[in-house]
């Protein structure tokens, strides 16, 4: 049925075009007259500007996960635009801030790219007038206030900080788009978030296993595994998580180590 | 005056130079609109559904993931419906209303079939098809492709939710058609053979697959002769497959859930059947 048709049909319910055809006639006439003085194009590019969206969604999902004395950041590599079409098969969206920080993002990409290239700015800036490198708690800090400092046009990321602390522990901070800041022992962030916490919850957490059961340790080679795990468990059912896991493993005292593992590509 | 003069000379311009797209109808649309006229509405349509005709049948293919939103809500949906023995439909769209759309198609055209004596026709299938869709102004949202052999020659035509259709030697649908539909515009040929035919079909639903994130899974194929039809399926394309298995086992030992409450309920058994 053509839009013509389909309008008529529609008029001829209001107008009653068959018992009232001048009727019917006058009023599309008067519509058409009005249109061409304001026509809709007009407007609606003023509506448009209002509601001006300077914002997208790359999907895609990512996690950290923090132990003893390392930390596991994993992330997929797949980009996506309006949720369906793959636009890029390897993206990296984990970024290495320095020996011991890891950024990790999920959201717009534009703004995650910007928000790097602040922090690594404001890394630089430190040890230069430092001459000593920053603790992932003070760059947490830092990421905390430049998202609040945009509190009213957001970086539109949900952002994972992770690293190893002064002590040498694992780090894990998670944020909103706007800054509010928690450090946790484990974060996901994206589109596939809903699968990966419950997850995360179970294995790392072990929020449903009863009082006197054993709690299997979480070693590096375990935090890895499960990782690994919930990346291929979401890549099954979430349609903007594939492609390939990128795994970043910071560990106490050694250099930062990356991993790549194939996931499904459909 | 001005107007009219304008307008004239715009629809002059169209027919000197045939080039770039045709506007006319604009103001007449927003004037309809006006008159609380709802323009038609475009649906989503999370799949890939591929049809091609060769020498004399049809191939018809469709991938099997069903979305919910970002969700795949089903891995292997079927979405080659029978419609009679030598037709069948590929759908696009709302799944509930293809399924009953197609249900409907299948047992009014056996009827007929039973009726008449004589195998259906497509024909018939499609104006049934959209007779029904254009009743229901688009909101049933089913895009079909409808395929098939009766006495007359092999068939393929294209169905909108609106009631829209379209006679095509091929033809894609779906969220993944864009990539399928350069597979086809490349590679179909008038007159190929069944093996050409459903070969092509398959990679043009690779490449829907493969480019969209709403497709995937598996395949499903159904090729129809005027002899006999044959239905392959479901194909998993080598890109589908996990790469690398799950690593741990996520068994929990005997006691992991914590025992709130006990209650223990005594009963005679009065009378007992033997289940087998």
């Amino acid at each position: 049925m053509s839009f013509y048709q389909f309008a008529l049909i529609q008029m001829a319910l209001k107008y009653d075009a068959k018992h009232d055809p001048l009727g019917a006639m006058r009023a599309f006439k008067t519509a058409f007259a009005d249109v061409e003085e304001n026509p809709d194009w007009r407007s609606r590019r003023l509506i448009e500007r209002q509601r001006w969206n300077p914002y997208s969604m790359e999907g895609g999902s990512t996690c950290a996960v923090a132990g003893d004395n390392f930390v596991v950041v994993a992330s997929d590599t797949r980009m996506t635009a309006g949720e369906i079409n793959v636009i890029n098969r390897e993206v990296d969206k984990i970024h290495p801030l320095s020996d011991n920080i890891v950024l990790t993002t999920a959201g717009f990409h534009g703004d995650a790219l910007q928000m790097r290239k602040l922090l690594e700015t404001h890394l630089h800036k430190y040890r230069f007038d430092y001459r000593s490198n920053m603790t992932v708690d003070l760059c947490a800090e830092l990421l905390a206030r430049n998202l609040y400092y945009r509190r009213f046009f957001p970086y539109y990321t949900g952002a994972i900080l992770a690293g190893i602390d002064e002590h040498g522990k694992g780090a894990v901070f998670s944020y909103d788009p706007i800054g509010c800041i928690e450090r946790l022992p484990y974060s996901a962030s994206g589109a596939a978030e809903p699968m990966l916490v419950p997850f995360l919850d179970c294995q790392v957490g072990h929020v449903t296993l009863s009082e006197g059961t054993e709690r299997p340790k979480l070693t590096l080679e375990r935090a890895t595994a499960l990782v690994r795990d919930a990346f291929r468990g979401c890549a099954e059912r979430e349609i903007t998580t594939g492609d390939s896991i990128h795994l970043v493993i910071a560990e106490a005292g050694k250099p930062i180590r990356h991993e790549r593992r194939k996931l499904r590509e459909d | 005056m001005a107007a009219v003069d304008s307008f004239q000379n715009g629809v002059l311009q169209c027919e000197i130079e045939p080039n770039g797209f045709d506007f006319s109808n604009c103001t007449r649309n927003c004037a309809l609109a006006r008159m609380g006229a709802a323009p038609p509405r475009l649906n989503s349509t999370g799949t890939t559904i591929v049809a091609v005709t060769y020498k004399d049948g049809v191939v018809m293919g469709a991938d099997s993931r069903a979305t919910a939103g970002n969700i795949i809500a089903d891995k292997h949906c079927e979405k080659v419906h029978y419609i009679t023995d030598s037709i069948y439909a590929c759908g696009a769209g709302t799944a509930a209303d293809l399924d009953q759309v197609t249900k409907m198609l299948s047992s009014s055209l056996r009827l007929l079939e039973l009726n008449t004596g004589r195998k259906a026709r497509v024909i018939t299938a499609l104006r049934i098809a959209k007779q029904h869709l254009f009743n229901y102004m688009g909101y049933i949202g089913a895009y079909l492709l409808i395929g098939g052999v009766d006495p007359t020659g092999p068939y393929l035509y294209d169905v909108s939710a609106n009631g829209v259709t379209m006679a095509r030697p091929f033809a894609a649908q779906g969220s993944g058609s864009y990539a399928a539909i350069t597979v086809l515009e490349k590679d179909f040929k008038i007159g190929m053979t069944e093996e050409e035919a459903s070969n092509l079909v398959q990679v043009a639903l690779h490449a829907g697959m493969h480019g969209d994130n709403a497709s995937g899974n598996s395949l499903n194929l159904v090729v129809i002769t005027p002899e006999k039809t044959i239905f392959r399926g479901p194909i998993v394309p080598d890109f589908c497959n996990k790469p690398e298995p799950i690593e741990s086992d996520y068994k929990f030992k005997t006691g992991s859930t914590t025992v709130l409450k006990k209650k223990e309920i005594k009963f005679d058994i009065v009378e007992s059947m033997d289940m087998h």
